[in-house]
């Protein structure tokens, strides 16, 4: 178990490294300069040429990467352009407000998708099958900020249900939590919803048609136990994946819907901080969500060899 | 069996490819057809109920929402065309080469392929936009990027399950240079997955361009997008006409299910019975109508 977890750990390296390289190459791809992006349009020359000798923009790109890689490797991301504040205490600040929306929608999109795509399975081709196939077919296909503003409209504006912007963390007590986060969580999981009940349809239609299957029905046992403890275990390396890929993807999601319901979570900041081009935090952000993709991967290749001996 | 066999045989393409028509007919014509500027403002009619007038009404600077809304269609269409294309061409010629070249070229193409696919497309698109400057060109242009180490990573497959074949052999016994094998026996041969897959991708481009331009990265004011429109329309929640909410998220959400539809629909065409997963009545259906066709001619 260990070793297997060194090996895939060191494969991960190569990958990250690369990422790395992709996140501090964004301020040099642009045509503006970051010192002047630093100081304004209306800087002096020697104000420019003092900054620039500060942030080592001097120095060849090799050696600031160099330089840049050792400072993120201990944590330190750098401090905010445009705030007063060092970019791991924003992220600090984002990342649990963050978490806990893609948990939620995370959550949502298995404990919904999961049965629809039983259901569809057990009905394959029939109205029922067809209804849920057309229903997961919108859901990819609605723009999940708009989808916010139509709920955030109808059930927080008009029927009050729910605040219509905000977030409050546990820390704020569960109530609180709970009312603040359901409509946003409830958004981002749409395309997951639809993504999971997909390709549990399909794995399980192909399980129900393994010979096992027949097998069973003729020893008799209920069709209920056939679908949910034997066709639903063959189906398991499908459903590990897809939650794999749904880390991914609602995380995606949660980057607009925050800033729709202003939730002062990792995807607000990013976008705020791209207008404003305030590189150390977008780069800070952006590392960290490369950084949780890249666990959330190694955590389900992990899972797969629990759940399927057979891969090695 | 004719070319286009499959779109005939599929009543939910032929409902996709009818709206598609429709979008693109508006987005060339919109100039002509749009009863109103869609950039003229009037400031003594904003967020004015639909009307005669304004068959949409008015937004908050009272520029004429219908107007908008067709000159949107031209806008979002245009990005999302631009993703597709940028991501075909750095992914398709990387896909190639990393296949048919093998050995390092392959395992150094495929690591960045991996790093990039580890992060959240918008994510990394809106960082390619803030180094980039926002702008729907700009934007367009990320959106292809991030699409790009999927397109290479098919098409690298592709090339491998079509090198091994014996005409590629045969061409390279007869002196085929590599670049002309690749492009004249390889190419045509892997092609089609790929052309699937940007019908795919075409559907997501458009969300993407829907949704930076809500964030304000896209489409600048006062150009016209249908995320851009939402997010004028959201600043003004209460107040704008419940339409202007609706109407230019309603548009969206109709072409990418069409252009999902037709993309699926396509698939199944090429591939009618790979998998249960696509087992589709549709696909058995077509499958049964052609068989009928090719017994009787």
């Amino acid at each position: 178990m260990l070793r297997l977890l060194g090996t895939r750990l060191a494969a991960v390296i190569p990958t990250l490294l690369f990422a790395t390289f992709t996140i501090f190459g964004l301020q040099h791809i642009g045509p503006a300069d970051p010192a002047t992006l630093v100081l304004g349009e209306n800087a002096t020359e020697e104000r420019i040429a003092e900054v620039r000798e500060q942030l080592g923009l001097n120095d060849p790109l090799v050696v600031q990467y160099g330089k840049w890689v050792g400072r993120v490797a201990t944590g330190d991301l750098g401090g905010s352009i445009i705030r007063t504040e060092q970019v791991s205490t924003i992220i600090g600040r984002a990342l649990p407000t963050t978490a806990q929306l893609v948990l939620s929608g995370v959550t949502i999109s298995v404990l919904i998708g999961i049965p629809l795509g039983i259901l569809a399975a057990t009905r394959a081709n029939r109205p029922t099958d067809v209804a849920v196939t057309s229903g997961s077919a919108v859901g990819v296909s609605v723009p999940n900020f708009w989808l916010a503003l139509v709920l955030i409209t109808a059930v927080a504006i008009n029927w009050g249900l729910v605040p219509a912007r905000g977030f409050a963390t546990l820390s704020d007590g569960v109530g609180e939590a709970f009312r603040h986060t359901i409509l946003p969580a409830l958004v981002v999981s749409t395309s997951g919803i639809a993504i999971v009940t997909r390709q549990v349809r399909g794995a399980m239609i192909e399980a129900l048609n393994a010979p096992s299957v027949r097998t069973h029905r003729a020893k008799g046992l209920p069709w209920r136990t056939i679908v949910w403890k034997h066709a639903l275990r063959n189906s398991a390396v499908t459903i590990v994946t897809v939650v794999g890929l749904l880390v991914n993807t609602t995380l995606g999601a949660t980057v607009v819907v925050e800033s729709v319901f202003a939730i002062p979570g990792m995807g607000s900041r990013v976008i705020s901080a791209a207008s404003a081009r305030d590189f150390p935090v977008i780069q800070g952000v952006v590392l960290t969500y490369v950084l949780i993709v890249l666990a959330i991967n190694l955590i389900i290749d992990i899972a797969y060899r629990i759940i399927d001996p057979r891969i090695s | 069996m004719a070319r286009f066999e499959w779109l005939w045989a599929d009543t939910r393409a032929k409902v996709a490819l009818a709206w598609l028509i429709l979008v693109l007919f508006v987005a060339v014509t919109a100039p002509l057809i749009a009863p109103n500027d869609p950039i003229e403002q009037n400031l003594t009619n904003v967020l004015a109920e639909p009307s005669g007038s304004h068959l949409l009404g008015t937004d908050d600077v009272g520029r004429d929402f219908f107007s908008r809304l067709l000159h949107g269609a031209r806008v979002s269409l245009f990005g999302s065309f631009l993703a597709v294309t940028v991501a075909l061409t750095l992914g398709v010629p990387v896909g190639l080469l990393a296949g048919y070249l093998g050995g390092l070229v392959d395992n150094v193409a495929m690591r960045v392929v991996d790093s990039i696919l580890g992060f959240p497309a918008i994510v990394l698109a809106i960082g390619i936009v803030a180094a980039l400057g926002p702008g729907l060109r700009n934007a367009m242009v990320a959106i292809g990027v991030t699409f790009s180490p999927s397109v290479a990573r098919l098409m690298r497959g592709q090339v491998l399950a079509t090198k091994n074949h014996l005409y590629v052999d045969a061409a390279e016994q007869f002196g085929s240079p590599w670049w002309r094998t690749i492009v004249r026996h390889i190419l045509p041969n892997a092609i089609q997955p790929i052309i699937v897959q940007s019908a795919l991708l075409l559907a997501v481009a458009f969300l993407a361009e829907a949704a930076l331009s809500f964030i304000g990265l896209g489409a600048q004011p006062p150009t016209a997008s249908w995320g851009a429109m939402l997010s004028r329309s959201a600043q003004f929640l209460t107040v704008s006409p419940s339409v202007q909410i609706y109407a230019p998220g309603l548009a969206i959400t109709l072409t990418v299910l069409a252009i999902n539809a037709l993309g699926d629909s396509l698939r199944d065409s090429l591939d009618p019975v790979a998998g249960t997963e696509r087992r589709t009545r549709r696909a058995l259906a077509r499958l049964a109508k052609a068989e009928k066709r090719q017994v009787a001619p």
